[in-house]
């Protein structure tokens, strides 16, 4: 373990799980309470459209991308299916796998489009600079200090799930707002760590600690917890082992909620108290 | 590519960090090695460079391929443990392609600024290279051309030449027996050249199909003919109507090869073999013992042999 630390490219490694950690693990909860788990992966497939269609027209591919993110945020955020038997997540399934079809036939039609063009969204976390780092924490920065302002309206939306009834704010702006800045953060998150890693880090931590905890607070603390152990030992494995470390991280958070689970079942055993209903209680 | 003058306060006090975790813990390690101290450390991305290495420096090198003979090259990912070996490493070797775009961050990561980063495709003549109206269109295509470029034997010497600059530059002392090796080996080459020209000489005019464009070069030196590839372009699967126009093709044409990578899935080649009557020829394009491509020579040897096997029994 002390090797690893000597190495500056895993020190920049771990800050970059470390920053993922703080912001995706704090949407993830979000997330979850919402029943949104796949908007992560849609939005990246959005933004994935967004390059080729750059690429068609002549673009610049970074600023497509980043529109059509936008645009799925606010596409997500407005679209509304009225008819309880569809969950909003059908919706985002169905935008996910026609945003990924559509980039594969954007591509068999553009004059020079190659699907390896689509690689340059996703980075890989040992490759991340400090410049990456610099920017990763001044904008997960600013988002995070915009939730924490207007944190009771972001966690009265997610706990009523989008629909509060008698909210003293306009629910879609809100629940707009939301959207938006989920997706700027994703933008920014799978440039670092590709997709795959970052769905990791917004869902298993705030599952892991759900497994754990009702309480609004204690579910947060145990989510940025877990994420940066996870981190840390995924990247000592990948590092022991000689394994891909993205791949190595995301099977150690299949770990850590296997251990969530452990705990959970060995309470319930003890006479626990955490019932298996999803919903938190803020304090 | 091997200095890191653009690491800004941040690394400084990164450094810093690091410096005090030493500190703390009394402990130090991973450092460069002094060059002249035992072999020469290298670390190349393919199986094919790092055997060059081998039959130049012979025991007075240590060689490592972060890319191994069974995968795709496209998907190389350096891990933890290769981008700490190209921090101890003297010398990095890459194929200059495109397609090894991830070695520019493996090497920035490793931080090792005295490494000497040899581009193995120095004087090569490119083949497909897309004209400049192309390039400027868009951003992210293989704009240097087809990568495959090792797979001409004649590409080998320039090859061999470009990687024993570099080690005897690091090494001086052995500068002779880098060199001597290096035409023994060009020599030996040229004459196998010569022999499996000849042998190949059935082969020349045969038409091929594969489903992606790796043998522009191969088939230059042998003669063999791509029709053209099954896939319409790199990463995007061929239409029903492109594929059917492609089977008729190849029937008119008389087409009775498709020439497969082991890395590549052999689904839509062996439909579209079946379906024109053609013969699926498996020929890795790296170094391994599972495909009996141990070296260079036995590489071309074996994809030879293969061939011809499969147009006699046609």
């Amino acid at each position: 373990m002390l090797e690893l630390f000597s190495l500056p490219f895993m020190i920049q490694a771990f800050l970059a799980g470390v920053l993922l950690t703080g912001i995706l693990a704090y949407f993830g909860v979000h997330v979850v309470l919402r029943g949104i788990v796949f908007v992560d992966l849609a939005l990246a497939q959005i933004s994935s459209l967004g390059v080729v269609v750059g690429l068609l027209i002549g673009f610049q591919p970074v600023i497509t991308s980043i529109l059509f993110t936008f645009l799925g945020a606010t596409l997500f955020a407005l679209v509304r299916i009225d008819d309880d038997r569809i969950p909003h997540e059908a919706f985002i399934g169905i935008v996910y796998a026609v945003a990924s079809a559509g980039a594969i036939l954007v591509v068999a039609k553009s004059p020079t489009g190659e699907a390896s063009a689509l690689q340059f969204l996703f980075g890989n976390i040992l490759a991340v600079t400090p410049g990456q780092l610099w920017q990763m924490a001044i904008a997960f920065g600013l988002i995070g200090l915009f939730h924490g302002i207007f944190q009771k309206k972001f966690i009265l939306l997610s706990q009523e799930h989008e629909r509060p009834k008698n909210a003293e704010f306009s629910v879609p702006l809100w629940n707009f707002l939301f959207y938006l800045s989920l997706g700027f953060v994703i933008a920014f998150a799978i440039r670092t760590g590709g997709v795959l890693l970052v769905f990791s880090y917004l869902i298993v931590p705030p599952v892991s600690a759900m497994l754990l905890s009702r309480q609004v607070r204690s579910v947060l603390l145990i989510a940025w917890i877990s994420g940066v152990l996870t981190s840390l030992f995924g990247l000592y494995f990948s590092f022991e082992f000689n394994l891909p470390t993205g791949a190595t991280i995301i099977c150690t958070f299949g770990l850590l909620l296997l251990i969530c689970g452990a705990i959970r079942w060995v309470r319930k055993k003890q006479g626990g108290t955490i019932s298996g209903v999803v919903s938190l209680k803020s304090e | 590519m091997t200095n890191l003058t653009e690491r800004g306060l941040f690394a400084k006090s990164m450094r810093r960090f690091l410096f005090a975790l030493l500190l703390f813990w009394g402990w130090a390690g991973g450092f460069v090695p002094p060059a002249g101290a035992g072999p020469v450390q290298v670390v190349t991305t393919t199986t094919v460079l790092k055997h060059f290495v081998e039959v130049l420096g012979k025991d007075r090198v240590r060689a490592y391929s972060i890319g191994k003979p069974y995968q795709d090259p496209h998907l190389t990912q350096a891990t933890p443990q290769d981008i700490l070996r190209i921090r101890k490493a003297q010398i990095f070797i890459w194929t200059g392609s495109d397609e090894e775009e991830w070695t520019e961050a493996a090497v920035k990561s490793a931080g090792n600024s005295k490494l000497i980063v040899v581009d193995a495709s120095k004087g090569i003549t490119w083949l497909d290279v897309p004209d400049l109206k192309t390039i400027a269109s868009g951003e992210h295509i293989h704009t240097k051309g087809n990568p495959y470029y090792w797979m001409d034997p004649l590409n080998g010497p320039i090859i061999l030449g470009n990687i024993a600059q570099a080690l005897a530059f690091v090494s001086s002392e052995n500068r002779e027996f880098i060199q001597s090796n290096q035409r023994t080996y060009e020599a030996t080459l040229r004459a196998r050249l010569e022999g499996w020209k000849k042998r190949a000489a059935p082969l020349e005019g045969r038409l091929f199909v594969s489903y992606h464009d790796i043998w522009p070069y191969f088939a230059k030196r042998f003669k063999l003919k791509m029709l053209r590839p099954i896939e319409p372009r790199p990463g995007i699967p061929p239409s029903p109507k492109s594929l059917k126009d492609l089977i008729s093709e190849m029937q008119l044409e008389d087409v009775r090869l498709v020439l497969q990578v082991p890395f590549y899935s052999s689904t839509t080649p062996s439909m579209v073999a079946r379906s024109a009557g053609a013969k699926v020829v498996v020929m890795p394009i790296s170094l391994g013992k599972k495909y009996g491509t141990e070296t260079y020579l036995k590489l071309f040897e074996r994809n030879i042999e293969e061939l011809l096997r499969a147009t006699e029994d046609g």
